[in-house]
C-alpha cells in the first residue's frame, strides 16, 4: 500500500494505517528529540507528543508536502518549545561560563568523540544546541538529524532554498565554535579566531 | 556576501553533496591554499557524522506511542465538536422523534412558535423566546444539523425532514430547548428540493448562528438548563446498543458516556454506582483524563469491549463534571 492510501485511511481515523506511519518515522523523530534534548526520557516524551499531535491533526494534513516533512515540522516545533521551557527553569546552568577558568580543558586525543559514551555524546550535542539560536537549532535538526533535503527544509521553514543554504552554514559554524570551546567533540581552536586553527 | 562567507557556505553545502561542478572546483582550489577553510570543512563533516549517529530508541517506545493514540481515539469518538461519522442514522431518528415531540408535546413556548410561524418574527419575540427556552444542548444541535446534512444524500432522509417541516405548524407546542433550530430545519427542508439538501444544511447552520447570537450560551450549553430537552431524545432507542438510560438518570448531563460490554469479573470502578438492573450497571465518575483512561483500561483488561455509548437519553457536554460508564453483560 502506498503512502497516499495509508494517509487517506489514517485521515479517516484508521489507527492501524496511522501505525504504519508511526513505524516509518518513530526512530527518526526520536533521534531528533534525543539530539535536541540530550535526555532519553525527555526524547521519549517528546516523541509520544509528536505522534499524538500528528494524530489529532491528521485531518488537517493536506498532503501538499510529504508526511515526514509535515511530521518533522511538528517535531522541531516541539523540540524548540521544550528547550525554551527547560531553559526557563532556574536549575539549568549555563553550559559554558564566560570566565576563561570555566572553559573545559581541551582533550588532546585525536578523535575525542571515541572516548565519549553515547549518552555523553548526546549531552554534548544537546548542550551545544542549547547555546545557538532557536533558528539555528531548528535548521540543524532538520538537516543533520532528520535528514531533510534543502527543498523540504525550505517548505518546513517557509523560506527560500538560498536562505536554507546560508542559514545552515551560519548555524553549523556557530555550533562548531561552541563545540570547539567545549573541547570534547571537536579539537579546540588554536586561537579564538572564528574559524580556528584546525590543527587537531 | 564576503569571500570568506562564500567559501564557508560552500564548505557547508559540500558536506550535503549539493555543490555544482563549478562550485566544487572553486572550493577545491580554495581549500588547497586556505588551511582555515580546510579545517572548517573537516570539522563540519565530523559534526554531521555525530548528529547523524544511529540512535537506539528505548524498548517499548512504539507500544507507548500506540497506547496513547488508542486512548486518544477513544476520547475522540465522543468529542461533541467532532461528531462521529457513523452516527447519522441514529441521530436522524432521534432528531425526527424530537420533532414529533415538538408537535405532540406540551406548551412551554407557544408564544415563540406562533410568532415564527406567522412569519412576523421580531427580535424582541426571538430574544424573549430564546432566553425563556434556556437554549439548546450541543448534542441536540448536532443531531439536527446531521439530519439536515443527511437530507442532501439520502432521499428518504429528505422526505422525512420535509414531513417534519410540514408537521410543525405555527401553533404547534414546544417541548423544550432546541426547538427553534428544529423548526427552522424543517422549514428550510420544506422550501428546498431534496437534491439541494446541502444548501438547506447551510441555511440551517446560518439560522443556528442567528439563534446563538440571541442566546449566547446556546452553543456551549454549559450552564443552561439543557435537561429540558432530554425526554425527547430518550424516547428513541438505539438498535446497535439496546441499553437504555433509566428514567431516573435521564436528566443528567455528563462529559462522556461509555458502554462496556462483555463478561468477566468487573474490576473495582472508582465512581458512584447509580443503579443496577439485571446485567446492567450505571456508574458516575469524575471527569478527568486519567480517571477515564485508567477505568476504561481496567475494564478492557477484564475482558470488556468499550465503546462510546451511542444510544440516547443522556446529555453530553464535555464540560460536565462527571462521565458515565454503563457496564453490561453480553
Amino acid at each position: 500500500m502506498d503512502e497516499k492510501h495509508i494517509l487517506a485511511r489514517a485521515r479517516r481515523g484508521d489507527i492501524a494505517a496511522f501505525e504504519v506511519l508511526v513505524r516509518q518515522n518513530e526512530r527518526r523523530v526520536y533521534a531528533v528529540a534525543l539530539r535536541s534534548s540530550g535526555s532519553p526520557e525527555d526524547a521519549a516524551d517528546i516523541t509520544q507528543e509528536v505522534f499524538l499531535r500528528a494524530w489529532r491533526s491528521i485531518e488537517d494534513f493536506r498532503g501538499d508536502s510529504g508526511f515526514s516533512t509535515w511530521l518533522f515540522r511538528i517535531t522541531t516545533n516541539l523540540c524548540v518549545d521544550f528547550a525554551r521551557h527547560k531553559q526557563a527553569q532556574p536549575q539549568t546552568q549555563p553550559l559554558v561560563g564566560e570566565d576563561d577558568a570555566e572553559r573545559p580543558i581541551p582533550d588532546p586525543a585525536p578523535t575525542p568523540e571515541e572516548h565519549l559514551e553515547n549518552s555523553e555524546l548526546g549531552r554534548e550535542l544537546a548542550a551545544a544546541l542549547d547555546e545557538v539560536s532557536e533558528e539555528h537549532r531548528r535548521i540543524v535538526l532538520l538537516r543533520d538529524v532528520s535528514g531533510l533535503s534543502y527543498t523540504e527544509i525550505a517548505e518546513v521553514l517557509e523560506i527560500s532554498e538560498g536562505t536554507v543554504k546560508s542559514r545552515l552554514s551560519r548555524a553549523r559554524i556557530a555550533l562548531r565554535t561552541i563545540l570547539q570551546k567545549r573541547g570534547n567533540l571537536l579539537p579546540s581552536a588554536a586561537s579564538n579566531d572564528m574559524k580556528g586553527g584546525g590543527d587537531a | 556576501m564576503s569571500d570568506e562567507e562564500y567559501f564557508e557556505q560552500l564548505c557547508s553545502n559540500s558536506i550535503d553533496g549539493t555543490l555544482t561542478d563549478a562550485e566544487r572546483e572553486k572550493l577545491e582550489a580554495h581549500l588547497a591554499e586556505c588551511p582555515s577553510c580546510a579545517a572548517l570543512k573537516q570539522d563540519l563533516e565530523r559534526m554531521q557524522a555525530l548528529f547523524a549517529e544511529e540512535v537506539e530508541p528505548p524498548a517499548g517506545l512504539h507500544e507507548n506511542i500506540m497506547q496513547r493514540l488508542e486512548q486518544e481515539s477513544k476520547l475522540k469518538v465522543v468529542q461533541p465538536e467532532k461528531p462521529v461519522r457513523h452516527m447519522p442514522v441514529i441521530t436522524m431518528v432521534a432528531a425526527a422523534a424530537v420533532v414529533v415531540l415538538v408537535v405532540l408535546g406540551g406548551g412551554l413556548m407557544p408564544m415563540f412558535f406562533s410568532t415564527v410561524g406567522s412569519g412576523s418574527t421580531t427580535a424582541t419575540a426571538d430574544a424573549s423566546a430564546a432566553s425563556g427556552a434556556a437554549a439548546g444542548s450541543a448534542d441536540m444541535d448536532s443531531a439536527v444539523q446531521e439530519a439536515a446534512e443527511q437530507a442532501g444524500v439520502e432521499n428518504e432522509a429528505a422526505a422525512e425532514a420535509e414531513a417534519d417541516g410540514s408537521a410543525a405548524p405555527a401553533d404547534s407546542a414546544s417541548g423544550g430547548a432546541a426547538q427553534p433550530e428544529l423548526y427552522t430545519a424543517g422549514q428550510e427542508e420544506d422550501q428546498v428540493p431534496a437534491d439541494e439538501g446541502t444548501a438547506a444544511a447551510e441555511e440551517t447552520q446560518q439560522e443556528r448562528m442567528d439563534a446563538s447570537t440571541l442566546a449566547p450560551s446556546e452553543e456551549t450549553g454549559g450552564d443552561t438548563n439543557q435537561s429540558t430537552a432530554d425526554p425527547g431524545i430518550a424516547a428513541v432507542q438505539s438498535n446497535a446498543q439496546p441499553v437504555e438510560i433509566p428514567e431516573t438518570m435521564r436528566a443528567m448531563t455528563v462529559a462522556h458516556c461509555y458502554l462496556a460490554q462483555g463478561g468477566g469479573e468487573l474490576p473495582d470502578i472508582g465512581g458512584e454506582l447509580l443503579g443496577t438492573d439485571g446485567d446492567t450497571s450505571w456508574f458516575l465518575l469524575e471527569n478527568n483524563l486519567s480517571t477515564i483512561q485508567d477505568t476504561l483500561g481496567a475494564v478492557e483488561d477484564a475482558g470488556y469491549t468499550v465503546s462510546a455509548y451511542e444510544g440516547t437519553g443522556i446529555t453530553i457536554d464535555s464540560k460536565a463534571a462527571s462521565w458515565m460508564l454503563i457496564v453490561t453483560a453480553d
